[in-house]
Order: structure tokens, then C-alpha cells, then sequence
């Protein structure tokens, strides 16, 4: 009797129907608002300046929100002045606030770069370790949608130049919420290239990326996808063409193993190096020039290292065009590494 | 409306007026039998046009020539002057065919805007487009103002004045539309465009 009014008691309890949650999907540019949400609620000294980042919602809505919650004090709009706002960033890093300036573009940093390198970057060596200067600069990078040559220069190779800087560059959202997050709590002075067109795109936001502690070390990078026969290095948007590239080549029996730089400067050459040792070929993408690029950097410390021995073929660099972004469609997409050219170099690489 | 119109006949006079400081004469409304032949003067459809094109356009001539002045003569404020014995002009004379031709460049520079800002809506158009349509006043006015060898440079509102600086309507938009028949063959785009002794359209503020 017990038994049977246990069945039927088990029959008639009622459970709710359940789903395994959907992924989470979090665009670039929500996890780089999340990112500045969660350091601006953390710390009171974090606070952003730039143009339109406050009553406008950010240039390009990155800023979302952020002035209403925070208000006058923690997020400030600046005149048209890159050199001046700049220069009151680095003031106020100095004096021991934590400012996140923005650029509209990095192309705008030129007019502020004298601040970015000598009274930023320079000031914790030149002043034998007393002064420490940690700012963030952050801003959109590299080429966008027919722009033209005067906003669509990559400053990977430029920043990633200088020692006193560290210098990153997120691919999709994980990369840009823990970097930006990492470069908030750093107590250097830290470039952000983040990628406009990057911005809308939707990626997987993993369950520890959503914690409010989530953050990526600088300086590490991250193999996006294991693979056998060669080694496809990247940083920010070209990491998706090299993605992409990659699944096209595994259908004819070739497994690429794609690396996500996350950080220009300090460059993790261990797991570069550790690839190429395992692979045996090198290919470098990168959307910048091609002279001092962040690929000629690549090629040059792998010749250096123990990797070289290990080369089977010289490393090549797939790069932008060397010249200034023409405003054509036709000119602007041959002038930056499109997929097939990324399928062209590896094909060379491996001689098939 | 035609007892107002004669009663405003009546006060001004059938002869053209000395010019007022600062304002072209208001066309002087003669009789109503004339108003009835001028169409042009964008009149209610109560009035007969029932007359030929020719009576028309004679009937027109003769208001023109009538009331309306050939030049108008413009008060400059006077500069403070630091080491000079002279400054520049304090009055200045805008002749009619002068004015005709200004009119002509800012409505041509209005045009060739707003169909760039339609392009651009319909995306033939890329990228950045900061159009002057509003603003011909400004190129042209500044055109009238120096003489072709002299040089100019602006930021990146440049259509107006890369047309101003002697560039075709063909040209500039063929340079937005990123032709080969542009004036930077299609690699400026919106922001850099330059001409003779015009350098540019700049981008960075």
C-alpha cells in the first residue's frame, strides 16, 4: 500500500521543466562597459574622461550609462583638446587617482602622444621608481569602415615600441572585459587597443567571466585553437579572419594553431615560442604596416630565441597594405589581411 | 487682397529706390494690371494667366529693370588699426552680377550637398561625410574675399570650399563615391580632398 501510494505520489509530483541556460552572448562593447562598471564601483579613484563618454553615452556607446550611475565627478567630458585632456589624466595619475582616458580613436592619441610616452610611460624609470603613473588609455584602433587614411592606423607596433608602457589588445569579450579590468588595476600606465568594429559583435561569455573578480593577466597569451602543422599568431580583429582561415584549411587536412596575443607589450613569447617548437612553422597577422610591425617583432625574437632551430621555413608576415587607408571599398579591403590572404601565407609556409 | 496690394502700390513708388544699409530694395508693387502679367512674383491663383509666355517675360524685363537696383552698397565695421595710416575699406559695393554669381555657387554647393547627404543615407557613401548644406555662405563668402593664389586650408567640412577652390561638382563626387574620377582618385573620400592652393580637408581636429 505504501509502496503504491509512493508510486502514484512520485507520478503526481510536479517538477518544473528544465533547460540547460543559454549561453550567455555579451557583445565587446557591453563587456568593456561591465569591465569599467564593476573597477568604477570597486575603486573611487577610477574615473573616466574622454570626449562624449559622459552625456552622450560614449562615441561609441561603450560608455553606456556610466554618467548616470556615477555621475559629474566619476565621468567627465572633455573639449576637443587630446593633448590637454591627456595631459590632466597623467596630472591626476600622478597625484594618485586612477583615470581611464579615452580617445575617440588611437589616431587622436598622435595629438596626445607626448603625454602618453614622456609624462606617462617614461615617468616610473626616469624618476627611479618613486613616481608610478597608473592610467589607462584606452580607444578604438586599426582600420574601420571607409574612414580613410586619416582614422584608420593601427598603433600596435607604435605603442608597443616603448618600455614603460604595457600595451593590449582584446579580441572578443572575455578578452576585452578582463583586460580592460586587469589595465584598470595596473600601476602602470596601460594602452588599450580595443577594435570599432568589434565592438557589436556577440561572443560566449563564459560563467567565470561573469564574476566580478574576473581578470587576465597581462602578458599572457592565449591559444584560441590547438592545432599540428603551423603556428598563426594574431592580435584583436585579425584573430577571427585567422579563425576563420583555420576552418577552411582543416577541411583539407590542415590544423592550425591559433594564437590570441591578448598583450603587445610585455609580448608572451614563451607560448609563441612553445608553439613554434611544436608546429615547426610560423605565420604572423596583423592589420598595421608591415615595417617595424608587431609580426616583425614576432619574426625577429623567434631568430633570436631557441624556436629557430625548429623552423622548417621562414616565418611570414601577413600584414596591411604599406600604404595609407584609401578611402575605396575595393582599395580599403585589399589594404587590410582578408581571410584568403591569411590562407595564401600559410599555404606558402607549409609549401603546398 | 487686391485692394491691400493696390493700397501698398500706392505707397511705394514706381521708381527704383536708393538702397536701405545692409538690404536689397523690396520689389516696388507698381499697379495691379502689372502684377496681374508678373507670375514670377509668385502670385495667388485668383490672378489671370491667361496671357502669352512673351507678355510674360516683357512685363517681367520692365519690372526688373524698374525696381530693382543693380548694386548694393555694404557698411563695414571699422577695424581698430595698429601702425597703419589707412584700413581696410569701410564701405563695400555688391554688384549685381557679382551677387548673381554667388547665389549661383552657393545654390550649386547646396545641391551637390544634399544629394551627398542622400548618398550617404543610401550608403554609397562610406564613412565619415560632414556636409555644409547651411553653411555655402561661408566658402563662398570667403572665396569672394581672396584671390585664387592664395592659400587655404580648412577641417574636414572641405566640400564646399574644394568646390570654391575650383574643383567640379563631377569631381568631388566622384571622390566620395570612391571613383578614379575623383580629385584624390578615390583614396581621399570625404575629408581629403585638395585642390590648387587648397590643402585639404583634415581629418584631426
Amino acid at each position: 500500500m505504501a509502496a503504491v501510494s509512493g508510486l502514484v505520489s512520485g507520478l503526481l509530483k510536479r517538477r518544473f521543466h528544465w533547460t540547460a541556460p543559454a549561453a550567455l552572448q555579451v557583445t565587446v562593447r557591453d563587456a568593456i562597459n561591465q569591465g569599467m562598471d564593476e573597477e568604477l564601483e570597486r575603486d573611487e579613484k577610477v574615473f573616466l574622461l574622454g570626449e562624449e563618454v559622459a552625456q552622450y553615452d560614449g562615441a561609441y556607446k561603450v560608455s553606456r550609462g556610466l554618467w548616470k550611475k556615477y555621475g559629474d565627478k566619476r565621468i567627465i567630458d572633455t573639449p576637443i583638446s587630446e593633448m590637454g585632456f591627456a595631459g590632466i589624466a597623467v596630472g591626476a595619475a600622478m597625484a594618485g587617482l586612477r583615470p581611464i582616458c579615452e580617445f575617440m580613436t588611437f589616431n587622436f592619441s598622435m595629438q596626445a602622444i607626448d603625454q602618453v610616452i614622456n609624462s606617462a610611460a617614461k615617468t616610473y624609470y626616469m624618476s627611479g621608481g618613486l613616481q608610478p603613473v597608473p592610467i589607462v588609455f584606452r580607444g578604438p584602433n586599426g582600420a574601420s569602415a571607409g574612414v580613410a587614411a586619416q582614422h584608420s592606423q593601427c598603433f600596435a607596433a607604435w605603442y608597443g615600441h616603448c618600455p614603460g608602457l604595457k600595451v593590449v589588445s582584446p579580441w572578443n569579450s572575455e578578452d576585452a572585459k578582463g583586460l580592460i579590468k586587469s589595465a584598470i588595476r595596473d600601476n602602470n600606465p596601460v594602452v588599450v587597443l580595443e577594435n570599432e568594429l568589434m565592438y557589436g559583435v556577440p561572443f560566449e561569455f563564459p560563467p567565470e567571466a561573469q564574476s566580478k573578480d574576473f581578470l587576465i593577466p597581462i602578458g599572457k597569451a592565449k591559444i584560441e585553437r590547438q592545432g599540428t602543422h603551423i603556428t598563426v599568431v594574431s592580435h584583436s580583429r585579425p584573430v577571427g579572419h585567422c579563425l576563420e582561415a583555420a576552418a577552411v584549411l582543416s577541411k583539407e587536412g590542415v590544423e592550425c594553431e591559433v594564437i590570441n596575443m591578448r598583450t603587445i607589450r610585455p609580448m608572451d613569447m614563451e607560448t609563441i615560442e612553445a608553439s613554434v617548437m611544436k608546429t615547426n612553422h610560423l605565420v604572423t597577422v596583423e592589420g598595421g604596416w608591415p615595417q617595424f610591425g608587431v609580426g616583425a617583432e614576432i619574426c625577429a625574437r623567434i631568430m633570436e630565441g631557441p624556436a629557430f632551430n625548429f623552423l622548417d621555413a621562414p616565418a611570414v608576415r601577413v600584414t596591411g597594405a604599406d600604404v595609407p587607408m584609401p578611402y575605396a571599398k575595393i582599395l580599403e579591403d585589399n589594404s587590410i589581411p582578408q581571410v584568403k590572404d591569411i590562407i595564401f601565407a600559410i599555404k606558402k609556409t607549409l609549401n603546398i | 487682397m487686391r485692394k491691400m496690394l493696390a493700397a501698398v502700390s500706392r505707397v511705394l513708388s514706381g521708381a527704383s529706390q536708393k538702397p536701405r544699409h545692409g538690404l536689397a530694395t523690396l520689389p516696388s508693387l507698381v499697379s495691379i494690371s502689372r502684377l496681374k502679367q508678373s507670375s514670377h512674383l509668385g502670385l495667388p491663383k485668383c490672378w489671370d494667366y491667361s496671357h502669352s509666355l512673351k507678355t510674360r517675360q516683357a512685363s517681367r524685363v520692365l519690372v526688373a529693370s524698374r525696381n530693382f537696383a543693380n548694386d548694393a552698397t555694404f557698411e563695414i565695421k571699422k577695424c581698430d588699426l595698429h601702425r597703419l595710416e589707412e584700413g581696410p575699406p569701410v564701405t563695400t559695393v555688391l554688384t549685381r552680377e557679382d551677387g548673381l554669381k554667388y547665389y549661383r555657387m552657393m545654390q550649386t554647393v547646396r545641391r551637390m550637398e544634399l544629394k551627398a547627404d542622400q548618398l550617404y543615407k543610401q550608403k554609397i557613401i562610406r564613412g565619415f561625410c560632414h556636409l555644409c548644406d547651411g553653411q555655402e555662405a561661408c566658402c563662398v563668402g570667403l572665396e569672394a574675399g581672396i584671390n585664387p593664389t592664395d592659400h587655404l586650408i580648412t577641417a574636414y567640412r572641405a566640400h564646399g570650399f574644394t568646390f570654391t577652390r575650383g574643383l567640379s561638382v563631377r569631381e568631388i563626387l566622384a571622390e566620395l563615391t570612391g571613383r578614379k574620377g575623383g580629385c584624390a582618385k578615390g583614396k581621399g573620400g570625404s575629408m581629403h580632398m585638395y585642390a590648387k592652393n587648397f590643402y585639404g580637408g583634415n581629418g584631426i581636429v
